[in-house]
């Protein structure tokens, strides 16, 4: 591989595995310092990687507000209350037979529409079909 | 994958993270086997034992959120939904699978991402900014006045796609393996590599633009 490549390489690997070489494969760390000790690009590169990684671990810090972990188990209970006393409330019940009673209506309605279409399908045998003897004259070559 | 493992990936919205799971080695992580514990004193409905475990990760869970959202505000709320969906699912934890810090991050990085989503529909409406405060971040202003280049890669972070941004985040403290990141965001170690180089290639661009 030319110094070239071994850099773009290096590149890659820094950002993908961050600039700790401790943490990467053993043999891609053993490539990664031999390359460092001959070539001044890549110890820069490593610089910059190292420098970007400090920048993002202090990026990526935030303090917690006072009261964080109160606040949160305040809202679980909260939720928990709220969880129970809907589950106890008239209005639950009030919803379930509103429920109920729409899933009837659809019932009912699809029934509907399932009969209306046998109704029709018979209609349509009634009024246009011609029946097997009228079918038995074609075959036959009555017609 | 178990039923449990099934129900754990659906709470936290996906399922192709738990085949991955099931293949790690048996843990001897202490922190993680308390974690274990204190869920399991959860599902019998311990509340101080929740209490216990929001004060252990209550503030991590909060400044990814933080970091994800660009406030202090959405991140709250993001961490009281994401321990509200713990406090819900404890009876279906089984110990010894995933840990219970990667579900959790799961559960934080997918209402970021979904929280993310949302606003980016919200600025489509008019007057966005009533329903859509900016974030808590300094601005580009602030920042070339206060030269705080911490703030600076912090807007530079915002500014990235949602997944990226996660990576990013999650990388950030040097301690989660790529493939513990990818178990959270539920993706390949090489999603997760190649999601790292162009938030890391875009973060270099930038300081190198600023002269910093």
């Amino acid at each position: 591989m030319t110094v070239e490549a071994g850099l773009k390489d290096f590149e890659r690997r820094l950002d993908a595995l961050g600039a700790d070489l401790d943490r990467w494969p053993a043999s891609a760390a053993a490539e990664a310092r031999a390359l460092m000790a001959r070539s001044p690009e890549a110890r820069a590169q490593h610089d910059a990687a190292a420098r970007l990684a400090r920048l993002l671990a202090a990026a990526a810090q935030a303090e917690a507000p006072n009261g964080l972990a109160f606040r949160i188990v305040g809202e679980v209970a909260a939720r928990r209350t709220q969880r129970f006393a809907w589950l106890a409330s008239p209005g639950r019940l009030s919803l379930a037979g509103a429920s109920l009673g729409a899933a009837a209506l659809a019932c009912g309605l699809m029934l509907g529409v399932v009969s209306g279409a046998n109704s029709s399908q018979s209609a349509f045998a009634g009024g246009l079909g011609f029946g097997g003897p009228f079918e038995v004259s074609l075959a036959t070559g009555d017609l | 994958m178990t039923v449990a493992a099934r129900r754990m990936a659906s709470v936290s919205g996906g399922s192709r993270m738990a085949a991955a799971d099931r293949v790690r080695p048996p843990r001897a992580d202490t922190e993680a086997d308390e974690d274990d514990d204190l869920m399991a004193r959860i599902a019998a409905g311990d509340q101080r034992a929740f209490a216990t475990l929001v004060a252990r990760h209550g503030a991590r869970a909060q400044a990814l959120a933080h970091r994800f959202t660009g406030s202090a505000v959405d991140a709250e709320e993001v961490a009281q939904e994401a321990f509200w969906r713990v406090w819900r699912s404890a009876d279906r934890w089984t110990a010894g699978g995933a840990r219970f810090t990667t579900w959790l991050h799961r559960i934080v990085v997918n209402l970021c991402v979904d929280h993310d989503r949302r606003r980016r529909i919200r600025r489509l409406l008019p007057f966005a900014e009533t329903f859509d405060p900016p974030s808590d971040e300094a601005g580009p202003e602030q920042t070339l006045v206060a030269q705080d280049e911490v703030a600076a890669v912090r807007r530079d972070i915002l500014e990235l796609p949602a997944r990226q941004r996660a990576a990013l985040l999650l990388s950030a403290d040097g301690e989660k393996s790529n493939a513990e990141i990818a178990r959270i965001l539920q993706t390949s170690e090489k999603a997760v590599e190649s999601m790292l180089v162009r938030a890391r290639r875009m973060l270099r661009t930038r300081l190198a633009a600023r002269g910093e």
